[in-house]
């Protein structure tokens, strides 16, 4: 099982994080699959083909669940308890801010943490250039981190258990 | 290498050590490790990248499922695989001289008609498409190359531009519908053209990828779109002010090379 690389699972971590719904993700992977082993994609070399296949899931994903608002190129560095943030955050919190993030950041960013292609693929996939993918990574960083360095919301009272 | 340049590289390295072979990378972290502030920056966001990674791989799939998404995996591999193994040298060579001579015969007749297949159409589709007014058009403002996901949001697939026009000032987009075909049309700023993209087939195209045909359309045929495609979408410009020779001029600013 070790021949060959297993992209298939960052493609539903992809679908999974983006759309906020894993029935959902599920289904849009499964469907995407489906579609590509009935009629492969044409000039489909290995890299390629996994770029297209993150592409297509990526375009159901975004009609589906918008991203919020503007891209966002926040300049600054990224503070320096940035990994103790994450590393305290629970999953289900960083994917919540993740998909909160705006686009192309927030692909960008997905795409390279879930270590689905390399650089150049994802700018290809999102029709970035070199530096613009760089800003548009940095800014998802620092947005994500002041996310995660926020307060964790407070889940909401129910009046029902009320003595 | 500067500091720019490795910032970028950086910035887009990769938590799980992928790119550490890269000739880029490679340069970039050995430029950063001469430069203090930048080795710093760089050293935090990995850290923060790798935290990040490893909590997003903690939840296992479900059994059922990762099983169901490798099997359908293979699949497309095996049958990528299987097309590639069908290729027999032999066949290739005679597939290839096949093609030759039927392009080349294709090239003379329709090089002797001055046009291409499709042309009447797309013409006509330009036309329909040049009478829209300023107020049939969304205003935008940003990059030609950044519209794919505005079209995707309002179901068009597909939208592209060629590299060298992807910086080109869009100020309005719109779409209709040209003999059932959606056209996507993008009003650029400076100098005033229009993008249009659809997909070539319906309207009998085939264009090469990486070079431009032209025609001339309109009264008096003064008007000129180019045309080239990009995967299965047609790709044309069209000049407000200008024929083919203003157009050739201007693609040829835009050439980015192959």
């Amino acid at each position: 099982m070790a021949d060959r690389d297993a992209w298939e699972q960052p493609l539903y971590r992809f679908a999974a994080v983006l759309l906020r719904d894993a029935g959902l993700a599920r289904t849009v992977v499964c469907e995407t699959l489906d579609a590509a082993a009935q009629k492969p994609p044409v000039h489909a070399d290995p890299e390629r083909l996994v770029m297209l296949l993150f592409q297509r899931v990526r375009r159901r994903a975004l009609k589906v669940s918008a991203s919020a608002g503007a891209p966002d190129f926040r300049r600054g560095e990224l503070p320096a308890d940035a990994a103790a943030v994450a590393g305290q955050a629970a999953p289900e919190r960083i994917e919540t801010a993740i998909q909160a993030l705006p686009e192309p950041g927030r692909s960008a960013l997905l795409l390279l943490l879930l270590d689905a292609m390399e650089a150049d693929w994802i700018a290809k996939l999102l029709g970035l250039g070199q530096a613009e993918l760089a800003r548009a990574l940095h800014g998802a960083r620092l947005a994500l981190y002041h996310a995660l360095a926020a307060p964790a919301p407070q889940a909401a009272p129910n009046p029902e258990a009320a003595p | 290498m500067n500091v720019r340049l490795a910032r970028d590289i950086l910035r887009a390295y990769r938590p799980g050590g992928g790119d550490d072979q890269e000739r880029d990378v490679r340069a970039a972290v050995k430029f950063a490790a001469q430069h203090p502030a930048l080795d710093a920056e760089f050293r935090n966001q990995h850290a923060f990248d790798v935290a990040l990674s490893a909590r997003l791989d903690e939840a296992p799939l479900p059994g059922d499922l990762a099983v169901s998404l490798e099997e359908r995996a293979r699949r497309i591999e095996a049958r990528r695989g299987r097309r590639f193994a069908l290729r027999d040298p032999a066949m290739i060579a005679v597939g290839l001289a096949f093609l030759f001579l039927i392009g080349l015969l294709t090239w003379i007749f329709l090089g002797q008609m001055g046009s291409f297949a499709g042309m009447q159409e797309t013409a006509e589709m330009v036309t329909t498409g040049d009478a829209a007014s300023p107020g049939q058009f969304t205003e935008i403002d940003t990059k030609a190359g950044a519209l794919a996901d505005w079209f995707v949001m309002q179901d068009f697939e597909g939208f592209a531009v060629p590299p060298g026009l992807a910086s080109a000032p869009v100020v309005g987009v719109r779409q209709f519908n040209f003999e059932d075909v959606p056209v996507a049309v993008a009003a650029v700023a400076r100098p005033r053209a229009f993008f249009y993209v659809f997909e070539a087939q319906p309207l009998g195209l085939s264009l090469p990828e990486n070079r431009w045909r032209f025609a001339a359309y309109g009264a008096g045929r003064k008007r000129a779109f180019a045309a080239r495609q990009i995967g299965n979408m047609a790709f044309l410009v069209v000049l407000r002010d200008g024929g083919e020779a203003e157009l050739k001029k201007y693609l040829a600013a835009h050439e980015t090379p192959h």
